[in-house]
């Protein structure tokens, strides 16, 4: 079993636990609501390493290839050990801009949305069309 | 696989200048503008707590009325918390966390390019509320339900604040699910989980409460901007909502939040100690296990915040509290047993990491105090307490952020910093810590609450202020000293060479500052000490 | 009133007195493990100095179970005991006065607190400019706290106790409080003039307390809350 796996595992088995301890001595709804969260977000990622390392086993992940992520080496679970990497690029300039305006938005009124959501377009479409730049570990 | 050949298929080309910077996404330049911008959000945010020491150098109000005084610890706190400590954190992780695991950048670089714009523009915003007429946040930075509701607190200047920190926040859960990529998916052959120096291991805690406590944080603040413009009553008793669950949300998002900013410079004091005691770091497994379950029990104490408020189970927020004192314990005798038997030298980052373990060791003592209901209820919300989390924080987190900066700067930028003004700055900074904070302790068991602009004249708390205020022109005029040698240094600092501290971990194995994607070659990878094998085996066998 | 500088507050109620012995407990033993972390980190600083042209490397150790799990267990057995403790105080502290000789009905509002006395008709109402100066009688004394706005907190530093008064919400303090005049405060933030919420506190005998509740109210200053 991956470590990493494990290492989300152990941490949901043990708030499972503090969460039992904690609703029993309180009773109090907020606390648990949240810790529950936290199991459940810890669960995800069980799951989700979990999936990987089961389709590394059988030789190829269909949400990596679907996903465009490298399959697993015996060390990553999660299968980026080999990537492209992306050139330099103002597309997160950008997209950082749109949000700020959208955000800006709600306080000082709609207006502001106009720019705002024409830089996300414009910011998404470059995102999805800019080129890569690759390094590869071979070895 | 003893060794791994990278090979760079297609080089980038980054514009010069500005534009460059602008458009990185190389995560070694993001880390240094995370870093950078950190420390300017660290010297406004200082800047608003010396004039609140200069306020309360003596009773009446001389330098600022109350209106002023509140906005200034809103935003010391606001900007410390989440502007300077936070992003530093994910600064240093940006830099070093690929190189530590012999990755040629982070998983997704674009990605970690808008995190960080993300991060500049939401601290802008959070800052922007200064502008407006009503003036920026006045409610402390823990934006305590319903002083924070429109009712109370009327003005852009709030809406300002929680929208520019669900930005930040927004930035803060994007760059760790990046980071935790990085680390699950992009290590290069032969570093497994057991392999990966403390620093990256205590990330990795750090991640996990970063995803699992912000969107508390995102969801808190969109509540509350929701109970303020769109009429809703989360918060609001005459609406049927509820002040205290504020206080749950806020601290199941805070207390995490308070290991998100130390957790890491724990990691940092580790790599550090063990490089100047010329051993490996004692009980590595041991140290590892207690991270986990320092971050594990730090969702379960959030509470220890609300002993006063009559409403949560003080009792079971208690005990977790104090059982989170033992892995932090393991972790000081780690410390300790590393440096016994071994051959010690003291240049300043080794300074600073004793620096921390002391300041750090009374902070952590009176910890343990607060953690008791009883005792908390003398003192919370009291200037002890105020004592107690600058121990942790100044004397934690920006002592080991000092040790980072000395320790990691050479690689970053190829050049030595000034030792004699190092060692200054280390001297001046823990002796005006001390007069700055050390008195505090005593005003808060006096009586003297938190969050004042003026207390009564002869109230004995007097001279106890002075001193304080004396304390924090020292610490000033300690961060003018490193900024000098900063500037001096990366004019004409010495050059540092691939591994100038005789280091162990993987950044150390590749040129100062490393190449597009890193590295040219990695040394083989069979233990927590890949650089120190290869520096004490001969050359690489690949 | 000058406040005493000692390391810790003595304390003018019984209560005050639990939570001043309990601090002093707890201040012993943190003086013995600091004294003992910082000693250690201290003899590794000078006695393991390395000496000038000593090339060497040190023995290489790594781990020694044994002394990992003596060191993880001794700190958890000293938070259990501390823990539990603080525990048996907290119960002292916590313990509401069946047959109180006062219940105090406290308000905090932006900015000062109203008192009102339970089947008396008696209210103080303090603001920043006019403080509340309240009697309550030696003994027994319930305070039940309720915000008219945002959060506030009662606090008498002499008493060594404090509590939030939450809107929408009572909480209640009871303290045996000693015969003496005592100064509160604000301890939670509230707003603008959150330091200009100073009261204070008499404790007289019950038929001094008595004949002050009696007493017609003197031209006090209204707060609106």
């Amino acid at each position: 079993m991956a470590e990493e796996l494990r290492f989300f595992l152990r941490t949901a088995l043990f708030t499972i636990l503090i969460t039992t301890i904690y609703w029993l001595v309180s009773y109090e709804e907020a606390g648990t609501t949240l810790l529950i969260g936290i199991i459940g977000s810890a669960v995800f990622f069980v799951i989700l390493i979990a999936v990987n390392v089961r389709a590394a086993r059988r030789g190829g992940s269909k949400l990596n290839a679907l996903l465009g992520f490298a399959d697993t080496g015996p060390d990553s679970p999660l299968g980026l050990a080999e990537d492209v990497f992306p050139a330099p690029s103002a597309t997160p300039l950008i997209a950082s801009v749109a949000a700020t305006l959208v955000g800006a938005g709600l306080i000082y009124g709609p207006w502001l949305w106009i720019p705002g959501v024409a830089l996300s377009l414009a910011a998404a479409w470059s995102w999805l069309s800019e080129p890569g730049d690759t390094a590869k570990f071979t070895g | 696989m003893a060794t791994a050949e990278p090979a760079i298929v297609a080089g980038a080309h980054e514009p010069r200048g500005v534009a460059g910077w602008l458009t990185t996404v190389d995560h070694k330049r993001i880390g240094i503008l995370y870093v950078v911008t950190a420390v300017g959000f660290f010297i406004i945010s200082g800047l608003l707590s010396l004039l609140m020491r200069a306020e309360l150098a003596q009773p009446g109000l001389q330098v600022v009325n109350e209106s002023t005084y509140n906005q200034l610890f809103t935003m010391h706190g606001t900007g410390m918390m989440f502007l300077f400590a936070t992003p530093l954190v994910a600064g240093l992780a940006n830099y070093f966390v690929p190189l530590h695991v012999g990755a040629p950048d982070v998983a997704f670089p674009r990605l970690n390019a808008l995190t960080y714009w993300l991060y500049v523009l939401g601290g802008v915003v959070v800052f922007s509320g200064f502008l407006t007429a009503s003036g920026a946040a006045a409610f402390g930075w823990t934006g305590y339900a319903p002083l924070s509701e429109a009712t109370y607190s009327p003005g852009a200047g709030v809406d300002l604040w929680i929208i520019g920190l669900i930005l930040v926040g927004t930035s803060s859960i994007l760059g760790a699910v990046n980071l935790m990529a990085t680390i699950f998916g992009m290590r290069a052959p032969g570093m497994t989980m057991f392999r990966l120096p403390i620093f990256t291991w205590n990330i990795i805690v750090t991640l996990t409460l970063i995803m699992f406590s912000f969107p508390v944080l995102t969801a808190a603040l969109a509540a509350l901007f929701i109970d303020r413009n769109l009429g809703g009553g989360f918060f609001d008793p005459t609406q049927g909502g509820d002040p205290i669950l504020w206080q749950h949300l806020f601290w199941f998002f805070g207390h995490p939040e308070v290991y998100i900013v130390i957790l890491p410079f724990f990691g940092v004091i580790t790599e550090i100690i063990p490089v100047f005691s010329r051993k490996p770091l004692f009980g590595y497994r041991g140290f590892v296990f207690a991270t986990l379950l320092i971050g594990a029990y730090s969702f379960s104490v959030w509470a220890h915040h609300m002993f006063t408020t009559g409403s949560v189970n003080n009792p079971f927020f208690s005990a977790m509290t104090m059982l989170i004192a033992v892995p932090t314990g393991v972790k000081f005798f780690s410390w300790i047993a590393t440096m016994w038997r071994g051959k010690l030298t003291f240049p300043t980052p080794m300074l600073f990491a004793m620096g921390f373990l002391f300041m750090f060791l009374i902070g952590g003592i009176t910890g343990i105090f607060v953690a008791s209901p009883p005792i908390d209820y003398a003192v919370h919300d009291t200037y002890y307490v105020v004592a107690h989390m600058h121990y942790v924080l100044f004397g934690g987190t920006v002592f080991a952020s000092f040790a980072a900066f000395y320790y990691w700067i050479p690689k970053m930028s190829g050049r030595m910093m000034g030792e004699r003004l190092g060692k200054l700055h280390f001297w001046l900074m823990l002796i005006g810590f001390n007069l700055t904070f050390f008195p505090m302790h005593q005003m808060g068991l006096n009586g003297m609450q938190r969050r004042v602009a003026d207390y009564p004249a002869e109230s004995g708390l007097e001279v106890l202020n002075a001193v304080s205020t004396a304390g924090s022109g020292i610490v000033a005029l300690s961060i003018a000293v490193f900024l000098f040698n900063l500037f001096v240094s990366m004019k004409r600092g010495a050059s540092a060479g691939d591994d100038p501290w005789q280091a162990n971990t993987l950044e150390w194995a590749t040129s100062s500052p490393p190449p597009h994607h890193n590295f040219k070659r990695l040394p083989p990878i069979r233990s927590e000490r890949p650089v120190f094998d290869a520096r004490h085996t001969g050359p690489a066998d690949g | 009133m000058v406040l005493t500088t000692s390391c810790a507050p003595q304390g003018s109620t019984s209560q005050g007195r639990e939570i001043s012995s309990l601090y002093d407990i707890f201040l012993w033993i943190a003086a013995g493990v600091f004294l003992v972390t910082a000693g250690l980190i201290a003899w590794s600083i000078i006695r393991y100095r390395a000496k000038p042209g000593d090339d060497d490397l040190p023995e290489q150790f790594h781990q020694n179970l044994k002394l990992e799990v003596t060191w993880f267990a001794i700190p958890q057995i000293l938070v259990v005991v501390l823990f539990v403790l603080s525990a048996f105080a907290l119960n002292e502290v916590n313990e509401e006065s069946p047959e109180p000789d006062a219940v105090v009905d406290v308000t905090g509002f932006q900015w000062g607190w109203r008192f009102t006395y339970d089947g008396s008709g008696k209210e103080v109402v303090g603001t920043p400019q006019e403080p509340a100066k309240v009697l309550v009688p030696v003994g027994n004394v319930s305070f039940v706290l309720t915000s008219a706005d945002v959060v506030h907190s009662f606090y008498v530093p002499d008493f060594l106790i404090k509590r939030d008064a939450v809107p929408g919400r009572d909480t209640r303090i009871d303290v045996n409080v000693d015969a003496g005049v005592y100064d509160g405060v604000c301890a939670e933030f509230c707003g603008l003039l959150h330091a200009r919420m100073p009261f204070t506190i008499e404790a007289v005998s019950q038929e001094a307390f008595q004949q002050w509740l009696q007493e017609p109210p003197e031209g006090v200053a209204r707060g609106d809350g």
